[in-house]
């Protein structure tokens, strides 16, 4: 049957059910799209809540990367002091923090462990000018990316983080400044023009009988006009210890080198000396201490310096002329030989009360006066004319600054390398001694023909004429003078051609010489050379670049972690935790304020703290037991190889190592202020001058009480020196050998293979976030 | 004509659902719209805690966590960020937008660790005049202090 609809009935039913059927669709497509919604609002907060998770995640997988990565015993040591490369790290000391684990078990999301890491890229880190790193440490310092992939399972979809971390390896300390013990680059300027009198505030130490006596004589000062010393007012020397292990006294490399700049000046330092040491200190004689420990330097001097000295032989206690009582005057020196056995007597003095004509023991009672032997007005060297013109005063008053310690009682000295044109100041006096009638000094006279020799008549018939042994010998070699006894300009001339008459303070061990060294000669025990002045590299090495899309090739390029504040520098190194980590560079928006640190070696990461503003330390002792009020050397006899200065040393020879050893460094000059009486394994540096004058840069606080000790390096653009000895002279010295503070040096600075330090930075790179479904090889995006 | 009554009827019947459908789509959209807005909030804050040295961060947190619930429109970031905005209809989207919305921080600890955990949650309402309808969305983060070793 075919169903017939009327033509009017029925197409409203039809319409109707079209109707219904796009309404349908609506329906469907609406609510497709409102499931479409809630996914993607499911999608976006489930992503969301893991991107954080994961990002806690790789923040938990860095700091534990930072907590190991400098212990020398784990296994990330190794591997990133290691050659560069694309190498899988292993993850073995990774465990979750409690409250990552605790994170993911109330989100309800699945921590997969363990993270990847990988070095996807290191390059080397490069050197300022001037630097010349050795072969075989090149590429140790580096910079690199470390990958890190964390993987997390939240509602069925497995989602993956990769993150890229910077890192650095470092040197722990800095290089070629750590290899000295004393660099001072513009000493020269605590020097003024003369070298001599009101304004060489160097040779301020008074001096007499052997000692430095805390106060100076009211008669020595008043002979001494101006002077920058102050009556009534105690000083002390700085008195550089040599080595006290027999290993490192012997070697130029480990003795802790010094530098007083800069390259261009001369910097003079009077020897300090009197009649007596040798006398005291022969061999079997029955000295007492006080001798023994005789502050004179005259031990720096050596037969080869006085040229027509006999070099196989030392110096001897020698009679060199007599007083109007018959008695001779003896001091240091030889009897040079001459011809038909005549004798030349040769002393050495060094500057001491003792030879003050107006007040000293040397010229009272005799016939001579200084004239007699160093000559006077335009005749006499220009020291001489200027000391003669400022006080014969000033002959009383030796350096301040000892750069090779006291006399050693083996005789000789340390090999420690004295870097810059460092000239040692003292006085040698000629007499000659006919075989009767009596002798007479030779006096100083450089315009003198060099043949032109005395001649003496004795009797109107005999006649005996000074004739030296050799004929290249001159007038000039023999004559009494002052050594260094005028303002040479290492401008107009070469170190390698110092003209006669000068001594520098560097003994040349190879060439058993000595002879002035600059930054050509120097080498670090680690291979580090100097191919620039020593004082540009100090500069260079702490410059800062002032465009802003470029970084210098010293520690700028090295800093590591930047803190705003010393607060914040000290908690993240753990000062609170009994901790001191500061495991690289490390740049501080100061001030700077150390507390006591009394943490064991083991609890320090050694570093360099860049300070922008001023620093102030208290004792670093590291857990040992020091009481510096009862720090002393051995006893007379063998002062540096025993005694509790020598133990106490002997215990952290070995136990400091340059994984531990901090650097302060004061960016911008602001004063280092040492408020404690012992730092131990420090070096301190300020070397960026801020006044082009003399100044406070670092300096040791007025509340000091016990005797100062200090265990490392020192560099500065100045010392400002008589500060610094009024300030050591307001402590009782605890040594009755050493009336001084204990400035040594520790060998672990100049160790053959520098520390490194690896440094991860927080700022993250290579960010991507991925997800995928769980079991499905290939992540969408 | 029967017919046609009929017809209407079922078809007005049949659109009630349709625009019940509709209009709930639209506040779905709304409200998928406030709540992403109240995941980059959330998110945002985060980040610029996440931003702040360690010690800084929590300080702040600790600040932030002692007043409770605040106004989104009451913090001071935001605040900076609204008041340096040029155009004027752009700020007033904005406060419109957020008028409602609220936000609540909260942390934790382990200071030896130096890892702070910081909580937020931001509330926003489904439907503006009704504040039963108030929703929140929330995250959770770890901020590690630095440590030298």
């Amino acid at each position: 049957m075919r169903l017939q609809l009327h033509p009017k009935k029925g197409n409203i039913t039809i319409i109707l059910l079209g109707l219904i059927s796009v309404m349908l669709i609506m329906v469907v497509a609406l609510s497709k799209r409102m499931t479409g919604h809630t996914q993607l609002l499911t999608l976006s907060d489930y992503t969301q809540i893991t991107r954080y998770f994961l990002e806690s995640y790789a923040g938990d997988v860095l700091q534990q990367i930072n907590m190991n990565v400098n212990e020398p015993d784990s296994e990330l040591y190794n591997a990133f002091r290691g050659p560069p490369g694309r190498q899988k790290l292993k993850t073995g000391f990774y465990k979750p923090a409690a409250m990552l684990k605790k994170l993911a078990d109330e989100l309800k999301i699945e921590l997969q462990l363990p993270p990847e890491i990988v070095f996807s890229q290191a390059e080397e880190l490069g050197y300022p000018p001037g630097f010349d790193c050795p072969n075989d440490f090149k590429g140790s310092e580096k910079k690199g990316l470390l990958e890190i992939v964390c993987k997390a399972k939240f509602h069925g979809r497995q989602y993956a983080l990769r993150v890229q971390y910077p890192f650095t390896v470092v040197m722990r300390m800095t290089p070629v400044l750590k290899d000295f013990m004393l660099f001072v680059d513009k000493i020269a300027a605590e020097q003024g023009r003369d070298k001599i009198g009101p304004n060489d505030h160097l040779n301020i130490m008074f001096t007499k009988e052997g000692k430095h006596p805390e106060e100076a004589d009211s008669q020595a000062l008043s002979h001494a006009g101006n002077i920058r010393v102050k009556s009534g007012f105690k000083y002390r020397p700085m008195i550089l210890l040599p080595p006290l292990d027999e290993t490192e006294y012997n070697s130029p490399e480990l003795s802790g080198k010094v530098f007083l700049g800069p390259s261009d000046e001369a910097v003079y330092l009077n020897l300090a000396g009197d009649t007596r040491e040798a006398v005291a200190d022969a061999p079997g004689s029955d000295s007492d201490a006080e001798f023994t420990a005789s502050v004179g330097e005259m031990f720096l001097v050596s037969p080869e310096t006085l040229k027509v000295a006999d070099v196989t032989k030392d110096f001897d206690f020698v009679p060199v002329f007599m007083n109007k009582n018959g008695e001779f005057i003896r001091m240091m020196g030889q009897d040079v030989e001459l011809k038909h056995k005549h004798i030349a007597k040769m002393g050495i003095l060094g500057f001491s009360n003792e030879i003050v004509p107006e007040i000293g023991e040397i010229f009272k009672d005799t016939a001579y006066a200084p004239e007699d032997f160093f000559n006077k007005g335009s005749g006499a060297s220009e020291f001489w004319q200027k000391l003669e013109g400022y006080g014969h005063g000033y002959m009383a008053f030796s350096s301040g600054l000892k750069l090779m310690g006291i006399r050693p009682d083996i005789g000789g000295h340390a090999r420690r390398q004295i870097f810059g044109n460092v000239l040692g100041r003292f006085f040698v006096m000629t007499f000659w001694w006919p075989p009767s009638g009596g002798g007479e000094p030779l006096k100083y006279d450089e315009n003198r023909s060099p043949t032109d020799f005395p001649e003496r008549e004795v009797y109107g018939s005999v006649k005996y004429s000074f004739q030296p042994l050799l004929d290249s010998q001159k007038y000039q070699d023999f004559m009494s003078r002052m050594v260094s006894g005028k303002n040479w300009n290492p401008r107009s001339g070469s170190a390698d051609n110092l003209p006669d008459g000068f001594m520098p303070m560097n003994a040349d061990f190879d060439k058993q010489s000595k002879k002035i060294f600059m930054h050509g000669q120097f080498k670090a025990n680690d291979g580090f050379a100097a191919r620039d002045k020593l004082e540009e590299l100090g500069r260079s090495w702490f410059a800062v670049e002032e465009a802003k899309d470029k970084t210098a090739k010293g520690a700028e390029s090295r800093v590591g972690r930047t803190y705003m504040s010393g607060e914040e520098f000290l908690e993240a190194a753990g000062v609170k935790q009994g901790k001191f980590k500061v495991n690289g560079i490390v740049y501080v928006k100061g001030p700077l304020k150390v507390p006591p640190l009394k943490i064991k070696n083991e609890e320090i990461g050694g570093g360099v703290v860049l300070v922008d503003g001023p620093i102030s330390l208290e004792s670093i002792t590291r857990g040992y037991d020091i009481d510096t009020g009862q720090f002393k050397l051995g006893p007379p006899g063998n002062m540096l190889g025993r005694g509790p200065a020598y133990d106490f040393y002997k215990k952290i020879k070995t136990e400091i190592t340059q994984e531990s050893f901090l650097t302060f460094v004061s960016l911008r000059g602001d004063p280092i202020t040492i408020k404690g009486e012992a730092l131990i394994g420090v070096q301190l540096i300020c070397l960026n001058d801020q006044n082009n004058t003399p100044y406070d840069q670092i300096m040791w606080s007025s509340g000091i009480r016990k005797e100062i000790v200090f265990v490392g390096g020192i560099a500065c653009n100045y010392l400002n020196l008589p500060k610094r000895l009024e300030e050591f002279g307001q402590i009782k010295s605890s040594c009755s050998l050493l009336k001084a503070p204990f400035f040594m040096y520790h060998s672990a600075m100049a160790a053959q293979k520098p520390a490194l330090a690896v440094q991860m930075m927080e700022n993250m790179r290579g960010y991507l976030l991925t997800a995928g479904k769980v079991g499905k090889d290939d992540d969408d995006e | 004509m029967i017919e046609l009554l009929i017809g209407v009827t079922i078809f007005g019947l049949a659109m009630l659902p349709l625009m019940w459908l509709g209009t709930t789509q639209t506040r779905g959209a709304y409200s998928v719209g406030k709540h992403m807005m109240a995941g980059q909030i959330a998110a945002s804050f985060l980040d610029s805690l996440l931003g702040l040295p360690y010690k800084e961060c929590l300080e702040k947190i600790k600040k932030l966590s002692g007043r409770g619930k605040m106004k989104v429109l009451d913090d001071e970031d935001l605040k900076k960020t609204l008041n340096s905005l040029q155009e004027d209809g752009i700020k007033k989207d904005m406060e419109t937008s957020f008028r409602y919305f609220r936000y609540q921080f909260g942390y934790s600890q382990d200071e030896p660790a130096r890892i702070l955990r910081l909580d937020l949650e931001v509330f926003y309402r489904v439907e503006e005049s009704d504040e039963k309808t108030e929703q929140s969305v929330k995250l959770s983060v770890l901020k590690f202090g630095e440590r030298n070793g």
